[in-house]
């Protein structure tokens, strides 16, 4: 197991995050946040009247459920496909390792706008190269852009180096030989996979898991430019609340009762690490 | 919005510019006489007598911006000494924090008339000394604001996909006649709530105070057909790709267009039309000459000169903009059209945009 760290003088170097953190971050999301309880907007006056009128409408409701929903298929889908992708990033030879990290992460360095202006110009129906391809096959065109379709494909696109760079990190430790013991003790390959290889890496899937879902469930560039807006997810909430109405009040409530659905959703996950580092445990 | 307001105007006659700048010299050179300079000498102090000052101005950015400084900032630089930095104006919450802490960046900002007039006194300083005597009264709706940039949200189609051409631009919600996709702004602010209420047979006189449950109700029957755009460009891409066959967006984007896609036509009738204001922001550290500022931009010369630069609306009939042929058909105060324009009840707006916003937000969200 890993050994706990002991403060010293090298905790000192700590420092400079913990201040600028503090100043850049702490401070204001606290700030907002304790607006949801001091600042208030006629007909609302004091109490808890932000957050009833978060609930009182259900058109928050709705879309609150939706965010949390999106946030948690987007991770899976990120999931299903950035395992194998984490996998065989593992298996492959250097040259074609780095070739996949590059086609991870070069998109990355464009701007999330313009690639959303690349995914419109894939799906959008007159001159979208998809419905292009669509048309020459015979199928027809579709209304693709404005669906959840283009806004699931859009956020998976953005959240899938979130999914796969913390896996890799993981699956590069775990020791290949295993599944080669396993399978030499009589298990087959499914088994040894499943038995052996996958718990072990565990941590590194809800690793993963967790940061794909917390930075879709942020998500407001990709849903207002490839949804309808029947795809609005609870950060455009909160930016028509402060800063189209100026009132912080409703947006701190709005954010809270997000960050405290999306803690409670992440607690749920975390027994499912502990199975994880059982089973590592076990290996030693 | 403030963020489709912006996108909008960046993203502005980019192609235009190029057209404009030739019209633009010209007209500058007619229009630039030497009375109307020493009058303004006159009127803002006389020549350096606000040296030293810097005056920050919070717009929507991009080519508005830019024609606000060639046709708002350099000449009063030129006649007061006073020097400009620009910036863009994110929002109210960053007005609101401004103010409240006491340390104001932004001295004059840009916002639609309504929501100036609702912070008017709080967020903004009374207009004081300030004569808006050639502004036609009608467009002064608060004590905070000068009245900037009219512009008229028009219909804009593509003719080959109707047999029979829409004639008003509430025709947008004439699904049975017009079927087809149609664009128009994720706004509540657009004129889509007049425009729908006038589709189902209210007159344009007895609009206000909207019917928010049956204007909702309107555009939630016909959402299938409409495609809220995020921006006003997003709205010209798709009418000038194909991919809807009408949508609404404001005459500047319309020109934007058209000069894509000269297949397209514009519908004026009854076209919502609305306007900014500039105000000075509370707590600015050179208020005065702000509002010496605001008042050279309230006067019949200033408006004009924006005009000839990109066809916002006026607010003086004491002036006439040397124009294009092409500006002209994109300039709501165009005789041939200036009488059929419907304009937004900016003290509805100034008291309900909270609940207005609520209502758009639960028929479109949902």
């Amino acid at each position: 197991m890993m050994q706990r760290l002991k403060p010293d003088g090298w905790s000192a170097l700590i420092l400079p995050f913990l201040i600028l953190g503090s100043i850049l971050f702490l401070y204001p999301a606290v700030y907002e946040l304790t607006q949801a309880f001091t600042s208030f907007t006629l007909p609302r006056t004091g109490g808890l009247d932000n957050f009833s009128w978060f609930f009182s409408s259900s058109v928050n409701r709705t879309v609150l459920i939706r965010t949390i929903s999106v946030a948690l298929g987007v991770a899976s889908i990120c999931m299903v496909l950035g395992y194998p992708y984490a996998y065989t990033m593992v298996r492959a030879r250097p040259a074609v390792r780095s070739l996949m990290v590059a086609v991870l992460v070069l998109p990355s360095l464009v701007g999330l706008v313009e690639r959303n202006f690349a995914w419109i110009v894939i799906l959008q129906r007159q001159g979208g190269a998809l419905n292009g391809l669509l048309d020459q096959l015979g199928l027809g065109r579709s209304d693709l852009l404005g669906s959840s379709t283009a806004v699931f494909l859009g956020l998976s696109n953005a959240a899938f180096p979130f999914m796969v760079l913390p896996l890799y990190a993981v699956l590069r430790g775990v020791d290949l030989r295993v599944i080669g013991v396993a399978c030499s003790l009589g298990a087959p390959p499914w088994r040894a996979f499943l038995r052996v290889y996958l718990p072990l890496t565990i941590p590194g899937v809800i690793a993963g898991f967790t940061l794909a879902f917390v930075f879709s469930l942020g998500g407001i560039i990709t849903p207002l430019m490839l949804g309808s807006t029947q795809q609005t997810l609870v950060a455009q909430l909160i930016d028509i609340q402060v800063r189209e109405l100026g009132d912080f009040g409703t947006g701190g409530a709005a954010a809270l009762i997000l960050f405290g659905a999306t803690a409670l959703i992440l607690g749920l996950l975390l027994p499912l690490s502990r199975v994880g580092r059982t089973n590592r445990g076990v290996r030693e | 919005m403030h963020a489709t307001r912006r996108t909008g105007h960046r993203k502005n006659a980019i192609i235009a510019s190029c057209g404009l700048l030739l019209a633009v010299t010209t007209a500058a050179c007619s229009s630039g006489s030497d009375e109307s300079s020493e009058s303004l000498a006159a009127a803002t102090g006389g020549k350096g007598s606000l040296d030293g000052k810097t005056i920050t101005f919070a717009g929507f950015g991009g080519d508005l911006q830019k024609y606000q400084t060639s046709a708002w900032e350099e000449p009063f630089t030129t006649t007061t000494g006073a020097t400009f930095a620009n910036a863009e104006n994110s929002g109210i919450a960053a007005i609101r924090t401004q103010v409240k802490t006491g340390n104001v960046k932004w001295d004059v900002v840009e916002d639609y008339a309504f929501n100036i007039a609702q912070d008017c006194g709080t967020l903004y300083e009374p207009l004081k000394g300030v004569a808006l005597d050639e502004i036609q009264a009608d467009y002064v709706t608060n004590e905070c604001g000068v009245p900037v940039v009219k512009f008229s949200n028009v219909l804009v189609y593509d003719p080959t996909k109707f047999g029979t051409a829409p004639t008003k631009v509430s025709d947008f919600f004439d699904t049975a006649t017009f079927p087809g996709k149609r664009a128009i702004v994720n706004d509540p602010n657009s004129g889509v709530l007049e425009l729908s209420l006038i589709s189902s047979g209210v007159s344009a006189d007895e609009l206000y105070p909207l019917d928010l449950e049956s204007a909702t109700s309107i555009i939630k029957k016909e959402s299938d057909s409409i495609e809220f755009s995020a921006s006003q460009a997003v709205s010209v891409q798709k009418i000038t790709s194909g991919n809807v066959d009408m949508a609404v967006m404001p005459n500047g984007r319309a020109l934007a267009a058209v000069q894509e896609n000269p297949n397209l036509k514009v519908v004026w009738s009854e076209a919502p039309t609305t306007w900014d204001n500039l105000a000075v922001v509370k707590g600015s550290k050179v208020g005065p000459a702000a509002l010496q500022w605001l008042g050279y931009v309230g006067t019949a010369k200033a408006q004009a000169d924006l005009s000839t630069l990109f066809p916002y609306g006026i607010f003086s009939k004491d002036v006439t903009p040397t124009l294009t042929d092409e500006q002209r058909q994109f300039f709501p105060d165009d005789p041939s059209r200036s009488a059929d324009l419907l304009n937004l009840d900016q003290g509805y707006y100034e008291k309900n945009n909270a609940d207005v916003t609520a209502a758009w937000t639960a028929a479109t969200a949902g």
